[in-house]
């Protein structure tokens, strides 16, 4: 990313309420918008339409909440990450919320090269009663599967069939007032992803539950970077 | 948030718009205030929060201590089939409540194909859709904006219209209603509110007919004004103006700072309702200017600024504050636009300076296709003119540019249509001959149907036949048919239902609720118009559309929407209407000569221009 030699923070930031239903490229306009408003010492990117330099980890998908994202951001000179946290923190809309920022060597790999996994927590509301061990066994026959295989669109109407299994890296679940809490640990990055939402219809369909689906709620409580 | 709102908003297209939370907005604890306002926008949220007019009231209601206005926009398809499915009823975007909460709720009527979205909304909000039908226990409807000066059609949905600017009137209607809450019921605040300047109670005036035309339009008690005469902001330098406007979180149509520099224009185009509605030209000062973008830059974190007014580049000084906002905003990295653009190279320069790239094409509006329809418009502008602002364009870097026609405007001969064709052509062969490399050199012609619009000189005059209008169009597309002349056209079924609309009367509100229940929606929306459940809503309530988008006026006659006065004289629309049909034009009242439009002398004011100078430089009035 951006331009090298400039002092570089890492954002963490929480993305929920009203916020969840930020697209990506909305949320690239908003944080353009919301690093105008903070009175901090923002870079530009030279050119005709010169903009800040900020970068992102993984996108979210509209509709899912995010408990721990990233935000990388270059500034002209050096801030005490306090006053950042607070001059960003104080212009952010509804739903976006800032909860930590340091400062990252000049040169560390862009944020997105670096992601490796995402963790997601799932919750379905169940037709039917289900006990904790019927549900170990339905995690384990799901994972036992040798390839999960979902259809996914692709480019011009048309449909892929893909296998997620081998980006399910870990899965696991309670039950708690009829509510289905799944947890999963899902590939995320530039190397492809695994989107929760389909890992849960194929969980969901591989069993044969019932759900209703007004209850479901997707967050995204983690994205784990790999750093040396 | 509304129940289920996760499911459902996963559910449809863009819901953002459903959400709220955006930056800027105000909630108010709904306890602390004496009256609560929903402010409902009848189209799309991205259309609906482009309006300035809604920033603007946002500002002038949420800036008292007393009251509260929140937002609601009109669902789309999608939205609305989920709302239906599961009995959600509309509600406002700042608090998540049902719209029927709301003690007033307030429609901004921008365009006469959001009229449906009027009607779906009221029943969406589960209220009755008539005015007499509801009580006080129902919010009170009430409607604004440009297409309320021929309110006719909406009144007997609306309980009251404002006509004219709002930034006052709004306010003294709060008062009254927080006064009278207590002690009187929906009719007395209804005769009370009809007193106050600018405010139409349409079921207070009857209208009686006599073999199809109008009779007569007749107050129904004494105390109540003959004619309802608009509203204006005086002192426009002064007036408020929202410093700190609501930033969407999602991309919407006009998705920059709006600086409305000036307001009225006073060209006198004679097809253009704005031009006549807004008068007098009202500026304000470059030192008002500046420090309103300052503060809006800062608040809204926008990366632009675009000097809004129906014509940016008539301003008196635009010179001197565009450099003075160039300097301003310079560290900042926010750049400036002007929306609308005169045709001359003084406005090209002034493009050509504050634009950072020439992606963006330029727009040109000469209107008609030759000189003699130019003159009947009172355009006021020569093929000259023209020719030199698109060499100027194509000299400064643009490739692309283009250029908007009417047809079927009044006196319109086969001619005016070929004019199209060769002005076009003569556009396009400059930018070659300036060394435009053939494959990038576009000109884009834009061509729409003339809609006859109240209170214009041409408010008398039908609407072309659609058979014309077809055939015009046919004319055109065979005859631009060079690869770089990219020609634009609008469906002429959607201008008919307009000029049906934008002339109807009152017995049209039954076929707009016939149109609304047979499933019409978003009209102005391409996907959306359905023209057969139009036309069948004319044949189920008996209306014949060709009587009000056909009929030719006399000046006797009385019109629809005579009891709204503009300020603007019946005497003269009438001297500009006949000025049009011998071609003759009438310059611009900037330019020194009084043309006596009546509207100074009944507002007792003057054009506001900066520095006081009745006479701004005009470079291109012949």
């Amino acid at each position: 990313m951006g331009v090298e030699g400039l002092p570089r923070y890492r954002m963490l930031y929480s993305k929920d309420g009203p916020a969840r239903f930020i697209s990506h490229l909305d949320l690239v306009r908003t944080f353009e918008r919301v690093i105008r408003r903070a009175d901090i010492p923002a870079a530009f990117s030279t050119g005709f339409n010169p903009h800040s330099i900020f970068s992102f980890a993984a996108p979210l998908q509209v509709g899912i909440g995010g408990e721990s994202e990233y935000l990388d951001i270059q500034l002209k000179n050096e801030v005490p990450p306090e006053e950042l946290y607070t001059s960003i923190g104080s212009v952010l809309p509804e739903g976006l919320c800032i909860k930590e920022v340091w400062q990252v060597p000049d040169d560390s790999p862009a944020l997105m090269s670096v992601v490796e996994w995402a963790e997601y927590k799932v919750k379905v509301g169940l037709e039917e009663k289900l006990n904790a061990g019927a549900l170990e066994e339905y995690i384990n026959s799901f994972l036992k599967q040798p390839g999960i295989v979902v259809r996914r669109k692709a480019k011009k109407g048309r449909v892929k069939n893909i296998d997620i299994r081998p980006g399910i890296y870990d899965l696991g679940g309670l039950i708690k007032d009829n509510i289905l809490i799944l947890q999963m640990k899902l590939k995320t990055g530039s190397n492809g992803s695994v989107r929760p939402g389909e890992a849960l219809d194929a969980f969901l369909g591989h069993n044969s539950l019932a759900v209703k689906p007004v209850e479901t709620d997707i967050v995204r409580t983690r994205v784990f970077l790999r750093l040396t | 948030m509304i129940p289920g709102a996760n499911f459902i908003l996963n559910r449809v297209q863009k819901p953002a718009r459903y959400v709220g939370g955006e930056w800027n907005i105000v909630r108010k604890n709904w306890e602390s205030v004496s009256v609560k306002v929903a402010f409902a926008f009848p189209d799309t949220y991205e259309v609906g929060m482009s309006c300035l007019g809604l920033q603007i009231l946002y500002c002038v209601v949420n800036s008292r201590r007393d009251a509260l206005m929140e937002r609601v926009f009109a669902p789309w398809i999608d939205m609305e089939k989920e709302m239906r499915e599961r009995r959600i009823p509309l509600f406002s975007l700042e608090s998540q409540k049902p719209v029927s909460d709301f003690d007033i709720l307030a429609f901004t009527l921008q365009y006469e194909m959001t009229f449906t979205n009027v009607i779906n909304m009221l029943d969406l909000a589960g209220l009755p859709l008539h005015a007499d039908q509801r009580t006080g226990k129902h919010p009170l409807v009430i409607a604004g904006g440009p297409c309320a000066f021929n309110p006719e059609p909406l009144s007997g949905f609306v309980d009251l219209f404002v006509i004219g600017e709002g930034e006052e009137v709004f306010s003294e209607l709060l008062d009254l209603w927080i006064d009278l809450k207590e002690r009187a019921n929906r009719e007395r605040f209804l005769v009370e509110a009809s007193r106050i300047p600018g405010v139409y109670v349409p079921h207070l005036y009857e209208v009686s007919y006599q073999d199809e035309k109008i009779k007569l339009i007749k107050p129904q008690l004494e105390e109540i004004p003959v004619a309802v005469t608009k509203r204006v902001a005086r002192n426009f330098d002064r007036v408020i103006f929202p410093d700190s406007p609501i930033v969407p979180t999602t991309e919407i149509i006009h998705d920059r700072i709006m600086l409305e520099i000036a307001r009225g224009c006073t060209r006198g185009c004679r097809f253009c309702q704005a031009g006549m509605i807004y008068r007098p030209v009202r500026e304000k000062s470059p030192v008002t200017l500046v420090s309103q973008a300052r503060k809006l830059a800062a608040s809204t974190g926008y990366g632009e600024i675009s000097l809004t007014s129906l014509s940016a580049s008539d301003y008196s000084c635009i010179n001197d504050v565009v450099h003075q906002l160039l300097d301003e905003l310079q560290d900042k990295k926010t750049s400036i636009s002007l929306p609308s653009l005169r045709v001359d190279a003084f406005s090209i320069d002034l493009a050509k300076e504050i634009q950072r790239t020439r992606r963006a094409g330029l727009t040109f509006a000469p209107e008609a296709g030759t000189q003699r329809l130019r003159d009947t418009i009172n355009k006021g502008v020569t093929e000259e003119d023209l020719l030199t602002a698109v060499s100027a364009a194509f000299a400064a870097g643009w490739s692309a540019l283009k250029l908007y026609f009417m047809i079927g405007l009044p006196t319109e001969k086969m001619e005016d249509i070929e004019g199209i064709v060769l002005l076009s052509r003569r556009v396009l062969e400059k930018g070659l001959s300036m060394g435009v490399p053939p494959g990038r050199a576009k000109v884009t012609v834009s061509v729409s149907s003339f809609v006859p619009k109240s209170h214009t000189p041409f408010q008398w005059e039908p609407q072309a036949a659609q058979d014309y209008l077809l055939s015009a169009q046919k004319t055109l597309k065979r005859l631009l048919k060079e690869k770089s002349l990219v020609f634009h056209w609008h469906d002429p079924k959607v201008s008919f239902i307009e000029a049906v609309i934008a002339r109807g009367d009152r017995r049209l509100g039954k076929t707009l609720e016939k149109a609304w229940s047979l499933g019409c929606r978003f009209d102005g929306w391409s996907e959306c118009f359905n023209d057969y459940l139009w036309q069948k809503a004319f044949k189920l309530t008996g209306i014949e559309p060709e009587s009000y988008a056909y009929k030719k006026y006399a000046y006797e006659d009385l019109l629809p929407w005579d009891h709204i006065h503009t300020g603007v004289s019946k005497k003269y629309l009438i001297r500009e209407h006949q000025r049009a049909m011998s071609a003759e034009v009438t310059p611009d009242c900037r330019a020194g000569n009084c043309p006596g439009c009546g509207l100074c002398a009944e507002f007792h004011m003057e054009p506001e221009l900066y520095g006081g100078r009745r006479i701004a430089k005009i470079q291109d009035v012949v």
